[in-house]
């Protein structure tokens, strides 16, 4: 949450600024405690009164040596956690005021200019409406604001008002930013929710990795050709994301009254901000556990590790969400979310940077924003709602080549099989066809894809994967 | 050689295919995707440098809102709103129209939309210009009307925004219009709004304005950002034939003496304070500079206030209520606007004369019955303090009342214009100043601009 420009409470030296944190001090504490007190006490008051007494409070505020600036930020705050209604009336404000303009402006040629003239428009509105005067006067300044009523406040504690006061000053001071480079320390999920972040806030990013962890440099595409502040409104929204990681340092270049300023602050400090938990809320991750599950029960021989460490190619990163072991053979998936062909070209580039990195990926054609076109890359498997195994099971099989099969394993799965015999006969009589048309014939049998492709492999087919589709995979009798 | 290609990436151009080719100097290497990347205004210009050199260029920046317009209505231009839209013709539709409030500034941008009948950003600086717009385009053409501002975000073929809004998706709007039109614009050089202008691709643009100075200098910038100025006509050579005659009739109001007593002792105490710290106030930043310094410091803060309560005391005199109640009097069934800088007398004064008040906290359905009002003659008053200062058709008001205003002189002229709309008969403009304090230098500076505009009183 951001404060008006006016209240953010700086210091500037020697080329940096630092905001005026609250350091949690009894001063501090008692104006927060009073100003909760305040808008917990006038929930069904009027708007008015209880702006009276804000300011009373700030008053109070810098007589005990805060600055007023610091009262007025924190009860900012609360009037956003606050909910006013308009007062109930007899008529509808907007009716009774057009009435009596319109009444003024008829009987007198626009205003009314003394006392006299007032009350005669007030009685005969009222009259027409069929209300008092007093009625009349109250529905008429009902459409004031300070007239509203406080219905709602959602309460918090004194410090923890003081902690959200901490992060909106920082947010505010960024506002202003010219860029941003975080150092954060993060698990690859939270890597990919924070460039998720990034990418959805229209910013743009080069990473780094460090000793730390992983470097960011985030700014927006503007920002190569002109300094701007244009991305800091939505750097101050990245702050948060940021700050959910374990460790994290931020340094940013910010634009203050016309000059610039270098502002920096790492998690030593985040006892003074909120705790901000992960929002995974915006980030589904359930096609990613539908898979683990379904690839764990192929029983490929292949390990499947969920989030495996991000890699950094050149000055990008990728943030694989499975990482498939076998023996020393190592090979990554990305699924690709919101994606257009320009992306996926880009991510193609950057991927044949990345030396000895075996990487699939797996692209959602439902969250395509361009359409497909051939990229030339042979690890691209293309789905809809689930994410197959087999599929990528195919693609895996690429890698296998070099190592001895683990024949028994697969022997044992099948043999437990129990084939009906027009199974048996639709195979026998099997020489050459798609393995698409083959799980279709066998699907009313009860037999899954991944069931057919182990079934094919016990029978001795030989699989000659084409490409990805399972159009494109050829099944023939081999008889060696 | 690879055909070279043309990228529009959220407000910037990147350029592919560059190996051996030669690159005009606008554009920069961008390390974060190796390519060349240049803001989205230099489109125009990128493409006219490939084809001089006879590159072959594969263009993608433009993706056009899809529609068509129907022109419904025909347009009867007056013969300067004829000459300034053939100016802005000859100028590869480009550049800035300057022409009077109230001479029709909108009917001109409205031709030039017939005339190229391409998708069109109309840019606007309040809600009640944007609707005001819309309605306009609904009477002239058939055709789906988009609007960005005040919650909305449809893109049309004919879309309107506000500065703001335009500012915040210039990203998004940068490479969907041919045609963008900056209503009053003079915002536009400021730094936010011009990358609205920056990161825009269109290839035709024209700016209207009563005004094109700016107090800071940066309207030298347009002709960057939209165009030279092509057209320019000022009220004296209008007025008479398409606008109202007018007067100026400045009433002095003197201060009460228990209020000449307190206005001069809060002076006392403000300019105490800057004696005694050797400050100077000689630009805005010096007094932003003493806010700051209020932030914490008693006597800073005290003076502050001082000098806050002394403005007030000048602005708002108790005679003022008088003297304005007087000038009413001689204008019962005239259409009058009332200004006033402070939204408290705008309150006082609504309550007390039953006269609709429009202001930044009247809600829209208030607000649009009351200007419909004003429009049809149900109301014959409106107070207001700064909504109504730009471009908002007034039409008909023939008495504008000055109660207290900023020196700023567009400010001014934007006011006097609500007046000024071609009627019958003359138009009147007063003004209240409080004798003896610092307005009477406020409403020097502001009728300065009178001269400039070429008006005699």
């Amino acid at each position: 949450m951001v404060l008006p420009s006016d209240l953010l409470v700086a210091r500037v030296k020697g080329g940096f600024v630092y905001p005026l944190y609250s350091h949690f001090l009894d001063h501090e504490l008692y104006i927060a405690d009073q100003l909760i007190d305040i808008f917990k006490s006038h929930i069904g008051d009027e708007r008015g009164k209880l702006e009276r007494e804000v300011k009373e409070i700030e008053n109070e505020a810098f007589r005990i040596g805060c600055d007023y600036r610091f009262a007025r930020g924190l009860a900012h705050l609360l009037y956003r956690r606050t909910k006013f209604a308009k007062p109930k009336v007899r008529i509808s404000p907007l009716r009774a005021r057009l009435e009596v303009f319109a009444e003024a402006s008829r009987r007198f040629g626009g205003f009314v200019l003394n006392e006299k003239e007032r009350s005669e428009i007030l009685k005969t509105v009222a009259k027409r409406l069929g209300v008092s005067v007093d009625d009349l006067v109250i529905s008429f300044e009902a459409a004031y604001e300070d007239k509203e009523v406080l219905v709602s406040f959602s309460e918090l504690s004194a410090k923890e008002l003081l902690k959200l006061y901490n992060l909106s000053l920082t947010q505010t001071l960024l506002f202003k930013a010219l860029h941003l480079i975080a150092d954060v320390n993060i698990s690859g999920t939270a890597t990919k929710i924070l460039l998720f972040n990034v990418k959805k806030l229209g910013l743009m990013y080069v990473a780094e990795r460090t000793n730390y962890g992983i470097r960011l440099y985030i700014d927006g595409p503007a920002s190569a050709l002109v300094q701007t502040e244009r991305y800091g409104t939505r750097i101050a929204e990245l702050l948060p994301h940021i700050m959910t990681a374990r460790k994290w340092k931020i340094s940013a270049k910010v634009k203050r009254r016309g000059r610039i300023y270098k502002f920096y602050i790492t998690s030593k400090l985040s006892y003074l901000f909120p705790k901000i938990k992960l929002r995974r809320t915006e980030y589904d991750s359930t096609v990613e556990e539908v898979f683990h599950k379904r690839f764990q029960t192929l029983g490929s021989g292949w390990r499947i590790e969920r989030e495996p460490e991000p890699l950094i190619a050149r000055r990008s990163i990728f943030i694989p969400d499975f990482a498939f072991i076998k023996g020393s053979t190592k090979v990554y998936l990305e699924i690709v979310g919101f994606w257009t062909r320009e992306y996926l070209e880009r991510k193609l580039k950057k991927l044949r940077e990345l030396e000895n990195v075996n990487m699939i990926l797996a692209v959602n054609k439902k969250l395509a924003c361009s359409k497909i076109s051939n990229l030339g890359y042979e690890n691209i498997i293309y789905f809809k709602d689930k994410l197959p195994a087999p599929e990528v099971y195919i693609v895996l099989k690429k890698y296998e080549k070099e190592q001895p099969k683990p024949k028994a394993e697969i022997q044992e799965k099948v043999n437990i099989l129990n084939l009906p015999p027009e199974v048996e006969r639709f195979l026998n009589s099997l020489r050459v066809a798609k393995l698409s048309l083959i799980i279709n014939r066998l699907k009313k049998y009860g037999l899954s894809t991944e069931q057919v492709i182990k079934l094919l492999e016990c029978k001795g087919f030989k699989i000659e994967w084409k490409g990805i589709s399972l159009d494109d995979v050829i099944v023939r009798k081999s008889f060696s | 050689m690879a055909p070279i290609e043309l990228i529009y990436d959220r407000g910037t151009i990147l350029l592919r295919s560059t190996i051996g080719v030669e690159v005009p100097h606008f554009f920069k290497f961008d390390e974060r995707v190796n390519a060349f990347r240049a803001l989205a205004i230099y489109y125009l210009d990128t493409l006219r440098f490939f084809k001089e050199r006879e590159y072959e260029v594969i263009d993608h920046v433009l993706n056009l809102v899809e529609g068509k317009l129907v022109v419904v209505r025909k347009f009867w231009l007056r013969s300067y709103q004829n000459e300034a839209l053939k100016a802005w013709l000859m100028n590869d539709s480009r550049g800035v129209v300057v022409l009077p409030t109230g001479s029709g500034k909108t009917i001109v941008a409205l031709a030039a939309i017939a005339h190229h009948r391409c998708p069109t950003l109309v840019v606007v600086p309040t809600l009640e210009l944007m609707d005001q717009w819309e309605s306009k385009v609904r009477r002239f053409f058939e055709t789906n009307i988009g609007r960005y501002g005040g919650g909305r975000k449809e893109m049309g073929f004919i879309t309107i925004s506000t500065y703001d809004s335009a500012y915040i998706n210039a990203e998004v709007l940068g490479n969907k219009f041919k045609l963008i039109i900056f209503d009053e614009v003079h915002h536009l050089p400021s730094s936010g709004y011009r990358q609205i202008a920056e990161l825009s691709a269109a290839p035709c643009r024209l700016g209207l304005t009563a005004t094109p100075e700016r107090e800071d200098g940066l309207h030298i910038d347009l002709s960057y950002l939209v165009g030279k100025i092509v057209y320019r006509k000022g009220v004296k050579e209008l007025s008479g034939k398409y606008l109202a005659d007018f007067d100026v009739i400045t009433i002095r109001v003197k201060l009460k003496s228990e209020e000449k007593e307190r206005y001069r002792q809060f002076v006392r105490k403000y300019r105490a304070y800057l004696r005694k710290h050797g400050i100077k106030i000689r630009s805005i930043k010096d007094f932003e500079n003493m806010v700051m310094r209020s932030g914490l410091d008693r006597e800073a803060r005290e003076a502050l206030l001082a000098w806050r309560e002394a403005r007030r005391i000048a602005f708002n005199a108790s005679e003022k209520m008088l003297a304005l109640k007087e000038i009413l009097s001689k204008h019962r069934g005239d259409k009058v606007i009332i200004f006033t800088e402070n939204t408290d007398m705008v309150r006082r004064i609504s309550k007390e004369l039953l006269i609709p008040e429009v202001t930044y906290k009247t809600d829209d359905d208030e607000r649009r019955a009351v200007l419909e009002g004003f429009r049809t003659g149900k109301f014959r008053a409106i107070v207001t303090s700064r909504v109504l200062e730009e471009g908002v058709d007034v039409p008909d008001a023939n008495v504008a009342i000055i109660l207290s205003g900023t020196g700023s002189r567009r400010e001014f002229i934007q006011r006097l214009g609500r007046v000024l709309r071609p009627k019958n008969g003359r138009a009147v403009l007063y003004e209240l100043v409080t004798a003896s304090t610092g307005e009477t230098r406020v409403s020097r500076k502001r009728k300065k601009a009178l001269g400039e505009n070429g008006v005699t009183l």
